[in-house]
Formats: C-alpha cells, sequence, structure tokens
C-alpha cells in the first residue's frame, strides 16, 4: 500500500474517531512507515491546534438575552395568533363567532333531547337504582296497609292509599318520607317474589312527566318507558291530586296490569 | 401537546437547546467570518428551533439538530451565491509535497507541538476564512465541533462521499494555508 493511500485511510479512521483496526491494511502500513506515522500525528496535532484555537468565541453580551426575549414574544404572539382568528372584526372572525355560538346551542340542544327522562321520571329511575344498589332503608317497616296509610298521613302529609297495593302477588313492604322538586312526598316499597317495587308519589298534578309514551288503558292515561333493566309506569292521581310511578325490574306488562287494577 | 407546553416549553428549550449557544455561534462565527451576521444567524437559528421543536426527539443530539438548522438557513440566506461544489480528487502528489514541507525543518520528537503552539488564534481562524464556504462547513464540522462523517452528511444535507472529498480537499487548503503563515512569520525554513 502506497503512503498517500494508507493516510487518507487513516485521515478518515482519526477524524470519525474509529478503532484504527477498521482499517488493517492501512494501519499496517502504518506501523512499518515512520513517515507515514509523522504525517498522521502532523494531522492530528494541526487539527488539535485547529480546535482549541477556534473552538470557543465569545459570545457576545446580550446576544442570550436577545433570544430569550424573542422566544418570549414568540410565545406571547403564538397565544394571541390562536385566538384572535374568534375574534369579530378579522376576516373569517364574525364567521367563527357566528359559528361558535350555533355550535353552543346545537350542544345544548341535543344535550336537552339525550336527556328527555329529566324531572320526576328521572328521579324514579335513580331513586330506586339507588336504593336497589344501597339496600332499601325504609323508616317505615310494615305489611300493614293500614298502619302504613297512617304513618303516611303523620309523617307525609297526604295518603298514598296503601290498601290497595295488596292485590295479586305484591307484598307491602315499608314506606320512606321522599324529596322531589322541594315537595315532600312518599315511597311505598313492594315486593313481588324476591323483586323489589318502587311506588312513587308527588303531590302535586303540575310534575311533568317526560320522555315516555302514552298509552291508554280503559280510562287511564298512563305512560311507559324504560332504563337498563327497570321498567317504569306513570300517571296522575286527580282525585288525589298526586303524580306517581311505579319501577322494577319486571317486565312492562307486568307493571301496567298491575297498575290498570289500582 | 402545544397547550400543555405553554409554560414548560421555553424551560425544556432552555434545557436542550440554549446549553449549546457557545458552540452555536462558533460554529456560526466560523460560516459568516463576520460578528453582526453570525448574530443574527444565530438568533435566526434559535426562533426557528423554537418554533419547531416539537419536531425535535428529545435524547438525540439537540446541538446537531440546531446545526442543521443553522446552516440551512445559511445556505438558503447568507451565502452570496450558490455554487454547485464540485468532487474534488484526492491530490496525492499536492498532499505529499504539503506534508514534506510542514514535517521539514527537523525530525526529532513533536518539534510541532512547539510550532503549533505559536501560531496565534487569529490566524488560525484567517486560515480557516480563506476556505471556500463548502470546504470550510466540512471541516468545522470535523475538526473543531468534532461530528463524524455521517453527522456531517445529515447536518449538510449531503451525501457521504461528498462529505469526504469536501473534507480532504479542505484539509489540504487548510494545511497550505497554515504552511503560509508558518513560512511568512518565519517559522519554516522554505
Amino acid at each position: 500500500m502506497e503512503c498517500t493511500e494508507a493516510l487518507r485511510e487513516m485521515y478518515e479512521v482519526s477524524d470519525n474517531r474509529l478503532a484504527p483496526q477498521s482499517r488493517p491494511e492501512a494501519q499496517i502500513h502504518l506501523e512499518e512507515c515512520p513517515n507515514c506515522q509523522n504525517l498522521l500525528r502532523l494531522d492530528q496535532l494541526v487539527k488539535k491546534t485547529v480546535r482549541q484555537k477556534t473552538a470557543t468565541e465569545t459570545v457576545p453580551v446580550g446576544l442570550e438575552t436577545r433570544i430569550r426575549q424573542r422566544i418570549q414574544d414568540l410565545e406571547n404572539l403564538t397565544w394571541q395568533k390562536k385566538l384572535s382568528w374568534l375574534l369579530p372584526g378579522r376576516p373569517w372572525g364574525w364567521v367563527s363567532t357566528a359559528t361558535v355560538m350555533i355550535v353552543t346551542l346545537l350542544v345544548i340542544g341535543i344535550w336537552t333531547l339525550s336527556s328527555p327522562e329529566s324531572g320526576f321520571v328521572q328521579w324514579s329511575f335513580e331513586e330506586h337504582a339507588e336504593y336497589i344498589r344501597e339496600g332499601f332503608k325504609l323508616e317505615l317497616v310494615s305489611s300493614d296497609p293500614a298502619g302504613v296509610d297512617d304513618w303516611f298521613k303523620q309523617n307525609i302529609g297526604f295518603s298514598a292509599d296503601a290498601r290497595r297495593f295488596q292485590k295479586g302477588e305484591f307484598q307491602l313492604m315499608g314506606g320512606k318520607k321522599m324529596k322531589f322538586a322541594g315537595m315532600t312526598s312518599a315511597l311505598a316499597c313492594l315486593k313481588k317474589g324476591e323483586v323489589w317495587v318502587s311506588f312513587y308519589a308527588v303531590p302535586s298534578l303540575e310534575t311533568e312527566i317526560k320522555g315516555l309514551l302514552e298509552e291508554k288503558i280503559g280510562t287511564k292515561n298512563l305512560w311507559v318507558g324504560s332504563e337498563g333493566k327497570f321498567n317504569i309506569v306513570a300517571w296522575k292521581e286527580e282525585d288525589k291530586n298526586l303524580t306517581c310511578s311505579l319501577v322494577a325490574e319486571l317486565p312492562q306488562q307486568e307493571l301496567l296490569a298491575f297498575v290498570g287494577l289500582l | 401537546m402545544p397547550e400543555e407546553r405553554l409554560s414548560s416549553k421555553p424551560s425544556e428549550f432552555e434545557k436542550a437547546a440554549l446549553v449549546h449557544l457557545n458552540s452555536v455561534f462558533a460554529v456560526a462565527r466560523r460560516m459568516t467570518k463576520n460578528q453582526t451576521d453570525a448574530e443574527d444567524l444565530v438568533q435566526e437559528t434559535y426562533l426557528k428551533a423554537y418554533r419547531f421543536f416539537h419536531r425535535f426527539q428529545p435524547g438525540t443530539n439537540c446541538r446537531a439538530w440546531l446545526l442543521r438548522i443553522l446552516t440551512n438557513i445559511f445556505i438558503n440566506k447568507y451565502r452570496q451565491k450558490a455554487r454547485e461544489p464540485q468532487s474534488v480528487e484526492f491530490q496525492q502528489a499536492e498532499d505529499y509535497r504539503l506534508n514534506q514541507q510542514l514535517l521539514a525543518p527537523n525530525r526529532n520528537p513533536d518539534p510541532e507541538e512547539s510550532l503549533w503552539s505559536q501560531v496565534g488564534k487569529e490566524q488560525i481562524k484567517k486560515a480557516l476564512e480563506t476556505l471556500p464556504e463548502e470546504f470550510r462547513l466540512a471541516v468545522v464540522l470535523c475538526f473543531v465541533e468534532g461530528f463524524s462523517y455521517d453527522e456531517i452528511a445529515e447536518i449538510l444535507g449531503v451525501r457521504l462521499g461528498t462529505v469526504k472529498s469536501r473534507i480532504h480537499r479542505g484539509r489540504l487548503l487548510l494545511k497550505t494555508q497554515l504552511l503560509n503563515y508558518a513560512q511568512q512569520m518565519g517559522l519554516l525554513k522554505e
């Protein structure tokens, strides 16, 4: 191998900080050639000198501060820019403002529509689900309709007419004082076999029944619906000034039949 | 991601990028040959780096990334005329002559050490400045910044073969310059 060729390869080895063995032929030549050894050493010396004498430069005073300031400006500007298109007065500003408003209204609308069972119906479902989950904590445990009626009259202020619940396979279990929309309301608890059934009564005919389907059974107007595994039947009792619901994990037909008998 | 980085981005950038300011400025200074251009170049580099900081992969070499940005800006903006760098064959004869001259004074162990220590910083900087731009960039990144040929190819956006030929040629030109200075100063006998 020629000196220059070997040197050229060894320059590359030294530039890349490779192991000399990566170019075995050049390495062998180098070991035998003192001239090349000198030249490689010279090259390394030149490189070292250049590095030592030029690697550091005094950074001008204030350059770093200027860069930081510009970055800060950029950061502020970025956020102004990001938000500015939303403002009326910019091109697209009115369009974007209108869009934002329409989207907001749509979201509110969809949200309202998607939760139609708010109010009495939703409350009935939630209370029932909670009682099933937590276990029925009744204030009055009694299967005696007369006793339950008296308790309702004394504690809630109106009669739920509990006598009528003792029909078919339904068994009266007790009662509890509830609150709905600020009104003292009644929960009468029934059982059919092992299935718990809740009867809710709110002392107001104004209470809205929303999100359910209306059905007519005999002369009675009933509303039916379901949420999850629970079915609901709701109705109004004008003579007693009550809005009522019955919730249970029972087939809709069974609930309807039961209410029809009341 | 930008939302959550509103407060942390500047400090992350500081830790990763601003710590290299010295080195970045030194390279900029070698490239532009004058102080004002170097400052502008560095400032522009850092702003661009900040804007594109999301593209930087943490854990990779941030200095190389910054220098790639710097090189791009420099090539696009500061260099007077875009020249297609000619591929230069390694000039063996010239290299040989040059090396012999540099070695000439005496062949005792490490005579050059004392010789080279006498060459001043400014002379070496000037010697670098006389190199044509594409050679100067490659040589600075290799000799001064210690990047490998692969890394230099990436930073300059050229092929590995181009890097090799530029460094060979640059090495030769630089040595020629240094030899001239040494001779002018009487450190070497002609």
